[in-house]
């Protein structure tokens, strides 16, 4: 679900991902690439959250360890790994962790619960 | 391609359009084909908001309004709902249309806010280009939450918000809208939606309940 330039990347502070051991916890897809899109949605992205993604992940490739200015100053193949982490790679079974708390979100069938537990909403 | 043609495929690509098990307390009626053709053919043809967007649906019950965006081009969607029985249609009707690559289904309470989730601190970057909702209107003993809904909206949005509500409340949305700093609001069409009798206090066969579709320039 790190695929999703949303979820993974965009909390101040990034959900530490935990895949399930299952058989099938990850799905890998081909998308078409698409710089255009990658551009814009470059500057939303946290940097981070992100390599801690693709390290829970497993996904191979390199990335830099900090953000440069702009997509384009990504080499050809850190512009790939970025696509191929962004665009085609789903957590299907585990756990979104966050960091701060603790607090565990379950990913199901590729759907993350975010709802909070009720104890949680009174602080 | 036509707006009739354009929702008459509509029509073909979603599967099952009614909520197995409806939740009075969710205020859950889908979202008619007409009106999601309707929103999302404006937001496209009109606004030009849609072409390679990302877009969140929230409230997204069985999916339709998210399925409609990724078809007239939307790059990603995330429909974001906190029922179980509307995720699970939304998930199947995903997949009968093989959008499962473009569309990525939340389940998460609106009413809890965003807490941090989506939204980077001390900057002014929004997670989507748009967002789109069909909220419910706030009837049953859930006052404001079409509001609330707005609220969350406009948090999430960089763009423009699209949002469906009763004729009836509109000098109270407009008003409200104003009064937190949005002057860029258009009631950009007026529409009949057809409630059908799905519940027992329901007394007609069906009703049509006046609607408009506003849109929230936010950028």
């Amino acid at each position: 679900m790190l695929q999703c330039h949303v979820k993974g990347c965009k909390q101040g502070y990034p959900l530490q991902i935990k895949v399930s051991t299952s058989r099938d916890a990850k799905q890998e897809s081909e998308r078409d690439f698409n710089p255009e899109f990658l551009e814009r949605m470059f500057h939303r992205i946290d940097w981070t959250g992100l390599l801690h993604a693709k390290e829970a992940l497993g996904i191979e490739g390199d990335l830099p360890a900090t953000a440069p200015d702009e997509f384009g100053q990504l080499n050809a193949s850190e512009q790939q790994t970025l696509h191929h982490l962004l665009m085609e790679v789903e957590m299907v079974e585990g756990e979104l962790v966050c960091p701060g708390c603790g607090l565990e979100f379950r990913v199901r069938s590729g759907i993350p619960d975010m709802r909070l537990p009720e104890d949680s909403l009174e602080k | 391609m036509k707006r009739k043609h354009f929702e008459s495929h509509l029509q073909q690509m979603v599967q099952t359009h009614a909520f197995p098990k409806p939740q009075i307390q969710l205020e859950q009626y889908p979202t008619p084909i007409a009106l999601a053709a309707e929103l999302v053919w404006t937001a496209d043809q009109e606004y030009e908001d849609l072409e390679e967007a990302t877009v969140l649906d929230i409230g997204c019950g069985t999916g339709v309004l998210s399925i409609a965006c990724a078809l007239m081009g939307a790059e990603h969607v995330v429909g974001m709902e906190i029922d179980d029985g509307g995720l699970q249609i939304a998930k199947e009707n995903i997949e009968f249309a093989e959008l499962e690559d473009t569309i990525d289904l939340v389940q998460a309470d609106v009413l809890q806010g965003p807490r941090g989730h989506w939204r980077r601190k001390g900057d002014n970057v929004h997670p989507f280009d748009v967002v789109i909702m069909n909220p419910p209107f706030g009837t049953k003993n859930n006052e404001g939450i079409d509001m609330a809904f707005l609220q969350r909206g406009i948090e999430y949005a960089q763009q423009s918000v699209y949002s469906m509500h009763k004729t009836s409340t509109r000098d109270y949305i407009l008003k409200t809208l104003q009064k937190w700093g949005h002057d860029e609001v258009e009631v950009v069409a007026e529409m009949k939606f057809e409630v059908p009798k799905m519940y027992r206090f329901h007394k007609d066969k069906s009703r049509d309940i006046e609607v408009d579709l506003i849109r929230i320039d936010l950028s």
